[in-house]
């Protein structure tokens, strides 16, 4: 077979956000890689019935997750990340977000059902519209709306958000604005 | 009963003067300062940042190798 050049730069690059995905659904590295080579072959095999011009990224995602949804259905997710740790061996810390925190959101977010986990991810984080993540998951636009709602509601819950002032500025200039003493 | 005080500085955040929660047009219950939904969105995309990683090699291998034309009836 030979694949259009066009259509490989494409695939190739749609892959490090389609592993990330794949990451966050199976909670494993290792298995994640092979959901992306099993969905890399059959996107090869069926490179046919994807039309050019249409979106590469939201064609893989599709595949993958029915992958791993047909996969779901006999065995659960092997590595329960509850407790998160899974973020400690990751090498980069995301700058912005402390340790601590960083961990209690991956915990968090572990504790979501697996089609709000899904959603939020699609559109939150790879940069899906309602509307391809609704084709991507198969579903109605509300529902995936509903689904991006209700898990961020969640999120909120677990994480203890509940105000501006939970988060921002560290503690000292909390403290400040609050009128503690720190001096 | 129902009056849930903050255990700590009761009203200190009434007096604050930073951007006070706008609240979402209330449709359904889950409606969520916006200022809830960045940043939980700020760590969502710092979540998935630390999952990116450059694509590893062996895609971009295994897309080769099966480009190869005449390959077709390998294995």
């Amino acid at each position: 077979m030979s694949l259009d050049p066009t259509l490989r730069e494409q695939i190739l690059a749609a892959v490090p956000s389609l592993r990330a995905f794949a990451i966050s659904l199976s909670g494993n590295v290792d298995r994640a890689d092979d959901l992306v080579q099993e969905t890399l072959l059959r996107a090869l095999a069926n490179i046919h019935s994807f039309q050019p011009g249409t979106n590469m990224p939201a064609w893989l995602f599709t595949i993958l997750r029915n992958l791993f949804r047909s996969e779901y259905r006999k065995r659960r997710r092997e590595v329960e990340d509850a407790d998160g740790s899974y973020a400690d061996t990751l090498k980069t810390q995301p700058e912005q977000t402390s340790h601590v925190e960083f961990k209690e959101f991956t915990a968090a977010l572990n504790k979501l059902p697996e089609d709000q986990r899904e959603a939020l991810i699609l559109i939150g984080a790879s940069g899906f519209s309602y509307e391809e993540a609704a084709e991507i998951c198969g579903c109605a636009v509300g529902t995936i709306k509903s689904r991006v709602n209700r898990a961020r509601t969640r999120l909120a819950n677990l994480l203890h958000i509940e105000s501006v002032n939970d988060f921002g500025p560290d503690r000292a200039t909390r403290a400040v604005l609050s009128g503690d003493d720190v001096a | 009963m129902k009056e849930r005080k903050p255990p700590e500085k009761a009203g200190s955040d009434q007096s604050m003067d930073t951007h006070p929660t706008p609240l979402k047009k209330g449709k359904g219950q889950a409606a969520l300062g916006r200022d809830i939904q960045a940043k939980i969105g700020q760590q969502l995309r710092s979540y998935y940042d630390t999952l990116i990683e450059p694509t590893p090699d062996r895609f971009a291998d295994l897309l080769r190798q099966l480009d190869k034309p005449g390959k077709e009836g390998a294995e």
